[in-house]
């Protein structure tokens, strides 16, 4: 199985690193494609032959965890910032993750939870989940949210993960996720995409 | 000399991780600063660089679990002497090689060699730091940097110098401090604390200060909600606000004749806010378009009544909502009202109770106001404003008689709202107020 880099949130990486600015970006990714973490083993995570005959991309992320689906019906949210050291990671995410609740919540989504190492949970759903990189004195925290996705294809291209949230409690993918797209005021992922990067960028508790 | 390679710390009580990748291989001349292997513990990578160059020696493979403190590679800085050192690290310009793995052509950018002085003659580790501490001794400050580094709680090392021979510039500082995080919450405090973001006009800023003209205040999470959500309303919503004015003269007479038993009984006060509850209930559902929502390109009509309350506090103003208002009896109204704001003025509220809520009053008679417009809680598309209760000189039956009157004010949402509907729902509420009992008998 051919594995790519996912490069979306290089050049924020690339410009945090020089000038030591902290940047948001907000997209909706442009075609199904299944993204694993750093350390993850394919094989043990994906139903590659499902992947490699729909000719869906396999990319490896900067940030740690298991594979996801991306597809036009989630929303990434990637942060980059100046952060010398190794420390304070999970406090990292959790301040990350409070913001991004916070950035929600402003678009009408609320009762979300942070929930496991980082993921974002409605009830003992999971609607979104986010990993952090760290290197050379610069963070990059990566965010999906799972607005209104094609679930089916997290059933045909991922396999159940070999290592789960104590919440998961052993649950298939389908029983497990949830989609924000009830929840929210706006209804098309790039309305939402704008709208949230507005959000986001207006809040100053981050 | 052998400096061995650890894993570091990361803190949180992580005692293992996973060695994901190395970013340099065996035998691999290696400077400091450069990254040689990746390490990942949950969903957190991190790219651990080499503290002295040298030469590398792996001693763990990838993909295999280590402890923090586990020795994974050695350098042997007698190597140093193969380095150009001083310069920044050099930009990573490949991609951790993963064995079986497609890789799409690396950027083609120039290296990141960066200016600093190159070191040819064989050095020893002590030599180059000593060469690199002369090289790099900071440029002194003016004044003015002085100040404001120490004023803003910086170290000269966190900013770069912009000026002749890397000195720090007014303009360094202030644009470390633009780009700085904002304050994290403080359980979770992984930088120095913030003051608000500086502008160009810093120092005429702290002269004021000095001076007592101006207080400067971090806008509290409270503040900086309010400030979020009255701009998104004004931004979203067509608002617009039509009035009318309600005679509270039976009100009051109800309220003066039952006031005593109800509160024997209920152990609480009849105010005049569950008068305006219940008939805006009535007009809701009279006027559904006032109790619907835009979303995207549809309209959902909400066929439940959670109306919210403005409750002032110290700290600002939060709309507690009272859920399924349809289904409460005045004294039920009036009980949760009394706790709204009981709890509000003691900040215990929970989020769950300001959340939601189908159409919004605000008494701002309370503190006087004899008319205003209020703004929208979105996604809501309509909000009543009370006002002050004042005698005034009205016409009733072709005679000028003194009346108790209130201004009522409905701002609504005309994207969703015609005018007529706004007037015909306001309308209702003063129907049901200068006749209250109509409301017990749903006429």
């Amino acid at each position: 199985m051919n594995i790519g880099s996912y490069k979306n949130d290089d050049t924020l990486l690339e410009r945090t690193r020089k000038d030591r600015k902290r940047r948001i970006h907000v997209y909706v990714p442009e075609q199904v494609q299944v993204v694993i973490g750093r350390g993850s083993r394919a094989e043990a995570e994906l139903h590659g032959h499902s992947c490699t005959e729909d000719g869906v991309p396999v990319l490896r992320r900067r940030g740690g965890g298991c594979a996801v689906v991306l597809d036009s019906g989630n929303v990434v949210v990637a942060v980059t910032e100046h952060a010398p050291g190794f420390g304070n990671n999970k406090a990292h995410l959790k301040r990350l993750g409070q913001w991004l609740m916070h950035g929600l919540e402003m678009l009408g989504v609320t009762g979300l939870e942070q929930n496991g190492v980082s993921d974002l949970t409605c009830g003992d759903r999971k609607v979104g989940g986010s990993c952090l990189h760290r290197s050379r004195d610069t963070l990059l925290y990566s965010a999906s949210l799972l607005v209104n996705p094609d679930l089916s294809l997290m059933e045909r291209y991922l396999k159940l993960p070999p290592r789960e949230p104590d919440y998961r409690r052993g649950r298939s993918h389908l029983e497990f996720v949830g989609t924000l797209y009830p929840r929210l005021w706006a209804k098309q992922t790039e309305e939402l995409a704008r709208q949230l990067a507005e959000a986001l960028s207006g809040i100053r508790t981050l | 000399m052998i400096v061995e390679v650890k894993i570091p710390e990361v803190g949180e009580s992580i005692t293992e991780g996973l060695l994901t990748t190395w970013l340099k291989k065996d035998g691999d001349v290696v400077k400091a600063g450069e990254e040689l292997f990746e390490l990942e513990t949950d969903k957190i990578t991190m790219g651990v660089p080499a503290e002295v160059p040298g030469r590398l020696s792996t001693l763990t493979p990838e993909g295999e679990t280590v402890e923090i403190g586990q020795t994974v590679a050695r350098i042997d800085t007698d190597a140093a002497e193969q380095l150009t050192v001083g310069a920044p690290p050099v930009e990573e310009k490949e991609e951790p090689k993963l064995a079986e793995e497609f890789r799409p052509e690396p950027k083609a950018e120039p290296p990141d060699v960066g200016e600093g002085p190159v070191i040819s003659a064989p050095a020893g580790i002590e030599q180059v730091k000593a060469k690199l501490k002369k090289d790099f001794q900071p440029p002194s400050l003016s004044p003015t940097v002085s100040r404001m580094l120490r004023e803003n709680r910086i170290a000269p090392e966190q900013i770069s110098g912009s000026g002749k021979g890397g000195r720090i510039t007014r303009d360094d500082v202030i644009e470390y401090l633009e780009s700085r995080p904002v304050k994290p919450p403080p359980e979770s405090a992984p930088e120095e604390p913030a003051r608000p973001a500086a502008s160009a006009g810093t120092e005429a800023l702290t002269e004021a200060e000095k001076k007592g003209r101006e207080t400067r205040v971090p806008l509290s999470p409270l503040r900086q909600r309010i400030t979020e959500r009255l701009v998104q309303a004004q931004q979203t919503a067509a608002i617009l606000t039509t009035f009318n004015e309600a005679d509270m003269s039976n009100v009051i007479a109800f309220r003066g004749k039952h006031k005593d038993k109800f509160q024997k009984q209920f152990d609480v006060n009849l105010g005049f806010m569950s008068f305006f509850i219940k008939a805006s209930v009535d007009a809701l559902k009279t006027i559904p378009q006032v109790n619907a929502r835009i979303e995207a390109d549809e309209i959902v009509y909400q066929h439940y009544y959670d109306i919210g309350i403005a409750v002032g506090t110290e700290q600002g103003l939060v709309v507690p909502v009272l859920q399924g208002a349809d289904q409460l009896s005045f004294a039920q109204i009036e009980k949760k009202i009394a706790d709204f704001a009981q709890r509000a003025r003691s900040r215990k509220l929970t989020l769950q109770e300001l959340v939601g809520g189908c159409f919004t009053i605000s008494n701002g008679g309370v503190y006087g106001s004899l008319l205003s417009t209020p703004i929208l809680n979105p996604p809501q598309s309509g909000i009543l404003g009370m006002h002050r209760i004042q005698k005034r000189p009205v016409a009733v039956n072709e005679e000028i008689v003194i009346r108790p009157m209130m201004y009522l004010a409905l701002s609504y949402d005309h994207r969703i709202v015609d005018g007529a509907q706004a007037v015909t729902f306001l309308k209702r509420i003063v129907e049901c107020i200068e006749d209250p009992e109509r409301m017990f008998l749903e006429i």
